[in-house]
C-alpha cells in the first residue's frame, strides 16, 4: 500500500463502500435498502478502523498513534458516507428536484408544461409515498383512514429542523421566509 | 487529537460567520457558502499557525506538522460537505417532516389524508422544487414550458445511470 493511497484512507474508503453498496444492490435486489447502506458503510467503516490500528505504519509519520489516526480517519469517513447517502442516494431515492429532473430530461427539447409534470409526478403522489415509508418505517399509524404519530425521534428531528429554519432563515417554512438575495426574480 | 480540535474550531466559526452573514444576506445559491467555507479554511490554517508560533507549539489541541494539516483539511472538507447537505434540508421543507409535524399538530384527534392534501398541495411541494431547477440553471421556462439546460440533462444522466447501476426504479 502506498504512502499516497494511506493518506486518502477515508476517501478510499468511501469508494469501496460505494462499490460494496452497488454490488449488494445488485446481488440483493430484496435487500431493505437501509439495511443495505448499514452494511456498506459498515464494512468500508471496518476497513478503516483496520488501517489506522494494523496498517504499514512505518509509512506513515510517526507523531501520530494508530489509535489517534483511527478516530480521525473514522470521523472523516463516516462524515463522507453521511455525505454518500444523504447527498447522494437519498437524492435520487427521494428529492423531489432530481425526480423533477430527471422527468424534463427524459421529455426531450419539447419540454413539459406544468400541467403535463403534475399529471404525472404531483403532491397527492409525494404525499402517499412519504405516508407509506413512515407506516413501514414506524413513525406513523393508520387506523380507519385516520393518521397518527408514532416514533418520536424522527419528529424530534423535524422540531429540530423547525429551529434551524428560524435561525438561518428567520422563518418555520421556506414559503414564508424572505427571499435569498441571489434569487433571480420568477419567470 | 489534534487534526479533530481544529477542525471542530474551524467548523464553529463557519457556522458563526455564515449565521452572522446569513441574517446581513441571505444566499440562495450553495456557491456562496462553498466560498465561505473556503474563506474560513483559510483564516483557520492562517491563525492556527499564528498561534502555534506565538505560544512554541503550546496549543496541543490545534494542528502543529504538515501531516496534521492534511487530516485537519480531510475532515474539514468531510465536516463541510455534511453540513452543507444538511443545510439543504433547512432550505428547503421536506414533504416527510411537515406531513409529521401536520399529524403532530393534529394530536389525539389525528389527521385524514384530505387534510394532508389541502395544505401539502403541488404549489407547496412541487412549484418550488421547479423553481429551484431554474435558480440552478438545470431548467429554463419559455413560452410555458419547462426544458433541461445542458448541466441538468447531465445530472440527470448521472442519477437515470446510477440508479440503474444500483437497479432501482426512478425515485421521488
Amino acid at each position: 500500500m502506498t504512502r499516497a493511497v494511506l493518506t486518502l484512507t477515508p476517501f478510499v474508503a468511501l469508494g469501496t463502500c460505494i462499490v460494496v453498496h452497488v454490488i449488494l444492490s445488485r446481488a440483493f435486489p430484496g435487500l431493505a435498502r437501509p439495511l443495505g447502506i448499514l452494511l456498506s458503510v459498515g464494512v468500508a467503516g471496518v476497513g478503516v478502523v483496520g488501517v489506522a490500528l494494523f496498517g504499514p505504519a512505518d509509512r506513515l509519520p510517526a507523531a501520530v498513534g494508530p489509535p489517534e489516526l483511527a478516530a480521525v480517519w473514522l470521523l472523516t469517513y463516516v462524515l463522507l458516507a453521511y455525505c454518500y447517502v444523504i447527498g447522494f442516494f437519498n437524492l435520487g431515492e427521494s428529492a423531489r428536484r432530481i425526480r423533477l429532473l430527471i422527468d424534463l430530461h427524459q421529455a426531450g427539447r419539447r419540454g413539459l408544461s406544468l400541467e403535463e409534470i403534475l399529471s404525472t409526478y404531483n403532491a397527492r403522489m409525494i404525499v402517499d409515498v412519504r405516508l407509506h415509508r413512515m407506516i413501514t418505517g414506524g413513525q406513523v399509524r393508520q387506523q380507519d383512514g385516520v393518521y397518527y404519530t408514532r416514533a418520536r425521534i424522527m419528529l424530534a428531528a423535524a422540531r429540530l429542523l423547525v429551529w434551524l429554519k428560524i435561525a438561518y432563515l428567520g422563518s418555520r417554512s421556506e414559503l414564508s421566509a424572505p427571499t435569498p438575495s441571489e434569487r433571480p426574480a420568477p419567470r | 487529537m489534534r487534526p479533530i480540535g481544529g477542525a471542530l474550531l474551524a467548523f464553529a466559526f463557519l457556522i458563526m460567520a455564515q449565521l452572522v452573514v446569513w441574517r446581513i444576506r441571505r444566499a440562495g445559491h450553495y456557491t456562496a457558502l462553498s466560498v465561505l467555507s473556503l474563506v474560513v479554511l483559510m483564516l483557520s490554517v492562517a491563525t492556527f499557525q499564528a498561534l502555534q508560533t506565538v505560544t512554541a507549539g503550546a496549543l496541543r489541541f490545534l494542528p502543529q506538522s504538515a501531516w496534521d494539516y492534511w487530516n485537519f483539511m480531510m475532515l474539514y472538507v468531510a465536516l463541510t460537505l455534511a453540513y452543507m447537505i444538511t443545510y439543504s434540508a433547512v432550505q428547503a421543507d421536506s414533504p416527510s417532516m411537515s406531513i409529521l409535524l401536520l399529524i403532530d399538530q393534529a394530536g389525539a384527534r389525528g389527521v385524514v389524508a384530505t387534510e394532508l392534501m389541502s395544505t401539502l398541495n403541488d404549489q407547496v411541494l412541487v412549484v418550488p422544487r421547479l423553481n429551484d431547477l431554474l435558480v440552478g440553471r438545470l431548467a429554463l421556462f419559455e413560452s410555458g414550458r419547462y426544458t433541461v439546460t445542458p448541466s441538468g440533462s447531465f445530472l440527470a444522466r448521472i442519477y437515470i445511470a446510477y440508479r440503474a447501476l444500483l437497479k432501482m426504479e426512478k425515485g421521488g
